[in-house]
């Protein structure tokens, strides 16, 4: 039980590390890289959703939590967001600029979708390949 | 200003892991509402913040901080794809296409409501 909660407190630490630095790195993409009507964001939720289904793929949990703490609830989790996102859509649409608004929607739904997928897919050929090696 | 947004951004995903851990969502594990639950609430916070911010109520710092640190890292993208990735290798297309539908349609409502809510008050 004690060896649960103190594995339980670590896991804080770990996840408060990589949300800064998922942070950091958003606000550096935003800043260096800005996109019109904020496509930026559009960009970084896709290539989160990449990496979490790569990295959750390749490293299963129990064997792996402290990277999956780290990199993917902490890291990936801090670099991606929703709240933005929702808002973001929010502004397109009482602009009425729905085209933008359903590319918005579309590109991040579908993009981030085929994403996780071409993550899980490279995870696994990546993982039975050091499996049998 | 970047460095106080990252450490919001600490404190939001360890909230949003912490949330993630409750022991509510066991019961309905086949199903990720957490992550539905923690990006409407998120949403609807960044609505009324954004509703203060457009009305001069707070500066660039705070929205920079709360907003873009700590509501942006307690919300999440990646997880929502990667869930939805998991629901539709598991055939459950119904499943799948409600969670978008929610996240997407209350998310956007939320932060609109909560806006609104900010601008009324």
């Amino acid at each position: 039980m004690k060896e649960i909660e103190v594995k339980a407190m670590q896991a804080y630490r770990w996840v408060a590390l990589g949300g800064a630095t998922g942070v950091f790195l958003r606000g550096i993409i935003s800043e260096l890289y800005p996109l019109a009507n904020d496509f930026h964001i559009v960009w970084i939720n896709i290539i989160g959703s990449f990496l979490i289904a790569l990295l959750f793929t390749m490293f299963p949990a129990g064997l792996y939590d402290r990277l999956r703490w780290t990199l993917g609830s902490g890291m990936l989790g801090g670099f991606t967001t929703m709240s933005t996102f929702s808002l973001d859509l929010l502004k397109l649409m009482e602009t009425k600029q729905w085209l933008l608004a359903v590319q918005y929607l579309t590109l991040s739904i579908i993009g981030g979708l085929l994403a996780a997928w071409l993550g899980y897919a490279l995870g696994n050929r990546l993982k039975s390949k050091g499996d049998s090696a | 200003m970047i460095i106080g947004t990252a450490l919001m951004g600490a404190i939001g995903a360890c909230l949003r892991f912490y949330v993630g851990q409750l022991a509510v969502w066991r019961q309905a594990s086949r199903f990720p509402f957490s992550t539905l639950v923690i990006n409407v609430l998120g949403s609807a916070l960044l609505g009324a913040l954004w509703g203060l911010y457009e009305q001069l109520l707070i500066n660039e710092w705070v929205w920079q901080w709360l907003g873009v640190g700590l509501l942006g890292a307690f919300t999440t993208f990646s997880t929502f794809s990667y869930e939805l990735l998991q629901l539709i290798q598991q055939k459950r297309i119904g499943a799948a296409s409600a969670y978008i539908l929610a996240t997407v349609i209350l998310g956007v409502v939320a932060a609109a409501v909560f806006r609104a809510a900010v601008l009324f008050l």
